[in-house]
């Protein structure tokens, strides 16, 4: 097309517009990730590169397709996602009940804080041979690891945001005269509420963290096992396919909980939804 | 001032905050009858606010003796709204439900007609659905000031209200006080220290005074309503009043040259 041409051409209709930037924000992300991975399947293929330790993305494809069929696929994300699910249950449940608590009653929180702090300091896989000690090396130990990797950061964000309520809100309470328990269900909790997600999608995160540990340590299933079994069978293909699923697992798991939370969240006025509104 | 009991009573009140030298409030004597609009007026510092948040509950007094229709006040009461200096509207709720916060015990029905009237009192009609994000600060204030109107209460506090406000803004909603008020038999007491504010909207100016915090003396404001802020009577009254404000606190002099 000639300059004179586009200069002739009439105003494009605004629906043109939006719609070429709705493709560009969906396609941004995906740019990065997706060139590299054609671009070493390239590699692989053109002869560049032999792709045995890194194998290219339709290795990897195959490999899970292959797991997928057989049922092992599905075998071992259970086994890992079971895991993971009652750590984080365990532990964010405790750390709901002990933020909250140690917020709500200064005495607690000067008996209990300190000592969670320090034990905070030491790394959690540090406890892992002690967990064996006492819970065997089954699935107790491993839970025990991965809910005191949710613990600590749920801990802490629940802990800071009650403590970070706006007094004036709460002071809005008290003049409508609500006791505690509707002080606490009324203000409170919805207060607490964006920054209680935010603690637990961090928890998660360390969940999905800890799991690879325990399963590195020792695991008749679960997709640590298929890491582990990768690398002592000299599989780099099964490696990443097992990372691969990790990455699939840990970001759909962190999805469920955001969407969850939605709902709960629409009154929010924030930076992210003035991004996403311009 | 008139026949009936007070609906509130304040005699011998005080009040200190814990570790300071000085009284924040020293014996403050004040009734407030139906249908009356106070002001209380003075510079920063001299207990206003303290005052505010003793009848409503937030803070206790050290001494004296506080009666709503006769009955000694504990605490927060039920038939006492108040009106912060911010809207504090929850900014988890859409309006209508910060509007019938207060009503949580009624029935739906009733608490959604008293919320729409309360919306309608303050000309928000329409606005229940939307977000307090969403509204500008005079409307998030009308919607606080609808949140205490829907309680019904026989006495709302207002401390500095419209302070936050841009004049245009603030003037229509002293006008749309005074209209709401015109008539009604709840009392409204009103901390400020806008001078022009307290004429426009009270039938008495109690004018208070810093250290210890005590009224001063008392301005009864006899002008017809609505007033107009450029009157000739009110602008009369408004350098008497500032001479008292003054003559109450020397910090004040200046201002009331100025």
């Amino acid at each position: 097309m000639k300059a004179a041409d586009i200069a002739l051409d009439p105003p494009a209709p605004r629906a043109a517009r939006p719609r070429g930037a709705d493709l560009a924000r969906l396609a941004l992300p995906v740019a990065l990730p997706v060139g590299l991975a054609c671009a070493w399947e390239a590699a692989v293929r053109g002869g560049l590169a032999e792709g045995r330790l890194l194998p290219p993305p339709s290795a990897v494809l195959a490999t899970l397709r292959a797991l997928a069929e057989s049922g092992d696929l599905w075998h071992h994300a259970l086994a890992s996602l079971t895991r993971v699910g009652s750590g984080f249950a365990l532990g964010g449940a405790a750390g709901i009940v002990l933020g909250a608590g140690c917020a709500a009653l200064p005495t607690l929180r000067a008996a209990l804080d300190p000592t969670v702090q320090a034990l905070r300091a030491i790394p959690s896989i540090a406890w892992v041979p002690l967990f064996i000690l006492w819970l065997g090396i089954f699935e107790a130990s491993k839970i025990a690891l991965i809910a005191l990797g949710v613990f600590f950061p749920v801990y802490l964000g629940v802990l800071g945001a009650v403590l970070a309520v706006d007094r004036r809100l709460v002071e809005v309470g008290r003049v409508f005269r609500l006791g505690r328990f509707a002080l606490a269900r009324r203000i409170l909790l919805p207060a607490v509420l964006p920054a209680v997600v935010l603690a637990l999608r961090a928890g998660l995160g360390l969940g999905w963290m800890f799991v690879v540990a325990a399963e590195l340590m020792g695991a008749s299933e679960g997709l640590g096992y298929l890491l582990l079994d990768g690398q002592q069978t000299g599989r780099a293909v099964q490696i990443v396919a097992a990372i691969v699923a990790f990455g699939v697992l840990g970001r759909l798991t962190d999805l469920v909980l955001s969407a969850a939370s939605r709902p709960l969240l629409a009154w929010q006025d924030d930076l992210a939804r003035s991004q996403a509104a311009t | 001032m008139n026949g009936s009991p007070p609906v509130l009573s304040l005699r011998a009140v005080a009040h200190r905050y814990p570790g300071s030298r000085s009284a924040t409030l020293e014996h403050i004597d004040l009734d407030l009858h139906r249908g009356e609009i106070v002001a209380l007026l003075g510079a920063s510092g001299c207990g206003k606010t303290t005052l505010v948040r003793i009848l409503a509950g937030l803070d206790r007094p050290a001494a004296g003796t506080i009666l709503l229709d006769g009955q000694p006040l504990s605490g927060p009461h039920a038939r006492i709204g108040i009106v912060f200096q911010e809207p504090r509207l929850l900014p988890w709720l859409p309006v209508a439900a910060n509007v019938g916060f207060g009503l949580a015990g009624l029935g739906r029905a009733e608490r959604d007609r008293r919320v729409a009237e309360a919306l309608a009192r303050v000309q928000l009609s329409g606005y229940g659905e939307r977000w307090p994000r969403a509204l500008s600060g005079g409307q998030a204030q009308r919607v606080a000031l609808a949140r205490a109107l829907a309680t019904a209460p026989e006495l709302i506090l207002m401390d500095e209200p419209f302070g936050a406000l841009d004049p245009a803004t603030r003037s229509a909603l002293q006008d749309h006080v005074a209209a709401l008020w015109s008539g009604s038999d709840g009392a409204l007491l009103l901390v400020t220290h806008d001078v022009d504010e307290a004429l426009v909207l009270a039938d008495r100016i109690v004018v208070m005074a810093p250290n210890p915090g005590r009224i001063a003396t008392t301005v009864a404001v006899r002008l017809p309503r609505p007033r107009r802020r450029d009157g000739h009577d009110l602008r009369a009254l408004r350098s008497s009043v500032l001479d008292v404000l003054g003559n109450a606190d020397p910090r004040c002099r200046s201002l009331a040259i100025g």
